[in-house]
């Protein structure tokens, strides 16, 4: 029957999203949700950790390719909760995603030798410091902004001064997708080959994920946080 | 750009056919990697245009007649955006013409299916079918100046050709290869021996 379901709902039990859609582990994880969920549903669990579950189906609608309407996001208020995801998003990138990867690079370094081979080890490298780049960005000024504004005060002269624009932001992400798809279709593609299959496979499938992830990072910051923060500049210049 | 998944947008107030709508593309249409967006009315499409391009938009027959005019504008600002129909009640041929297709409530789900099929395919503007490894004499010479590190100007005065014939070159390499970076250009430039490492080193 699960197979079927189209979209979550708050009556949802959590545990069957979760065979459903394995990947929704993740998001737990970037909110500090723990396993040992037992029969809650989306409702009680939002309850129990404080999260405000409009918040949380549209995330969670997100990882089944559905998109919110503009009306359904504009009424979050969880600010704190998204803030949050992102950030534990970021932790993970650093702390688990980008070892893996480096750790893959290196294995596939050993074995092919290839000239190809290390001229990926350097776009790797590039891309890895474009990635952390933007991350370093996003938790130094963009996330210490959207905090400023919730604080009764409003924003800092020091923060506010470096204002990001959401041009900016989208550019920063269209490039970091696009060296990402560069590095899938070279290893794919082109990369030589030399006894480095399951390397290459564990690289591509972690790639994969990494991939992903991105994806709803982006989208989480694109259509639920700017939104946000819109609002919240607009009432505090009123 | 191409690592951005399709997107169709399902438009109506009845949820019954976004998600039946939603339901067809998710059995039929699977491993297309479609995302698919709900809008309860139209009045909202243009802003979900600045998040993202949307490929498809399927707009039930309850809101066509009073949208008559969002429908023009969408069709007139995305023009590469394939619009489709869901009849189940009547409409003139006038509101009916600004579609690229109608799907009906009586057709069958594959039937369903294959019209969003379609009108997907009217804007595959990359699709794996345009990629190729062979790129012509040109494209190869722009290519090799690129990777060499010399600029559109620098390429375009050495092969006495335009700076926008050369963006154009350098465009349909990047379609063909599937690689859009220059740093991944030059590992498939050396790969397909179209330079050499110690060429490059020489930089």
């Amino acid at each position: 029957m699960f197979e079927h379901a189209l979209i979550i709902r708050s009556d949802s039990k959590v545990s069957d999203l979760i065979e459903h859609n394995p990947k929704l582990l993740l998001m737990l994880e970037h909110w500090n949700i723990p396993l040992g969920l037992h029969e809650k549903s989306v409702e009680q669990l939002c309850q129990e950790f404080e999260i405000e579950s409009k918040l949380f189906l549209a995330v969670a609608n997100l990882y089944l390719d559905i998109i919110p309407d503009t009306s359904q996001v504009s009424n979050i208020n969880d600010i704190v909760h998204v803030l949050t995801f992102l950030e534990n998003s970021h932790k993970h990138y650093i702390n688990e995603k980008f070892p893996l990867l480096s750790s893959y690079i290196t294995d596939i370094s050993d074995i092919n030798k290839h000239p190809e081979t290390e001229l990926l080890n350097r776009f790797y490298n590039d891309y890895l410091e474009e990635v952390t780049e933007h991350l370093k960005y996003e938790n130094t000024i963009v996330f210490p902004y959207v905090m400023s504004l919730l604080t009764q005060n409003g924003p800092s002269d020091k923060v506010s001064g470096e204002h990001y624009s959401m041009a900016d932001y989208s550019s920063h992400h269209d490039d970091i997708e696009e060296k990402l798809a560069d590095l899938k279709n070279l290893l794919i593609r082109y990369l030589p080959p030399d006894k480095d299959m399951q390397y290459r496979r564990r690289l591509l499938l972690t790639l994969y994920e990494l991939e992903f992830d991105l994806h709803i990072h982006s989208l989480i910051e694109e259509i639920i946080l700017i939104p946000i923060v819109e609002r919240l500049e607009h009432s505090i210049k009123v | 750009m191409e690592s951005q998944q399709p997107i169709v947008a399902i438009a109506g107030p009845a949820h019954v056919i976004r998600y039946g709508l939603t339901g067809i593309v998710r059995e039929f249409l699977t491993g297309m990697g479609l995302r698919i967006l709900h809008l309860n009315d139209l009045q909202s499409i243009q802003s979900s245009f600045n998040h993202q391009h949307i490929s498809v938009v399927i707009i039930d027959a309850a809101i066509i007649d009073a949208n008559h005019k969002n429908i023009q504008l969408l069709k007139r600002e995305h023009p590469e955006t394939a619009l489709l129909a869901f009849q189940y009640q009547f409409l003139n041929n006038t509101i009916l013409s600004l579609f690229d297709a109608v799907i009906t409530i009586d057709q069958s789900d594959s039937e369903i299916a294959a019209a969003i099929r379609n009108a997907l395919a009217k804007n595959q503007n990359i699709s794996s079918d345009t990629r190729t490894e062979t790129l012509s004499e040109r494209e190869t010479d722009v290519l090799k100046l690129l990777v060499t590190g010399l600029s559109g100007k620098e390429i375009a005065d050495k092969l006495n050709i335009s700076v926008n014939t050369v963006i154009s070159h350098r465009k349909n390499i990047s379609q063909k290869t599937g690689i859009k970076s220059l740093a991944g250009l030059t590992i498939f430039a050396v790969a397909n021996k179209i330079i050499s490492m110690s060429s490059l080193q020489r930089q």
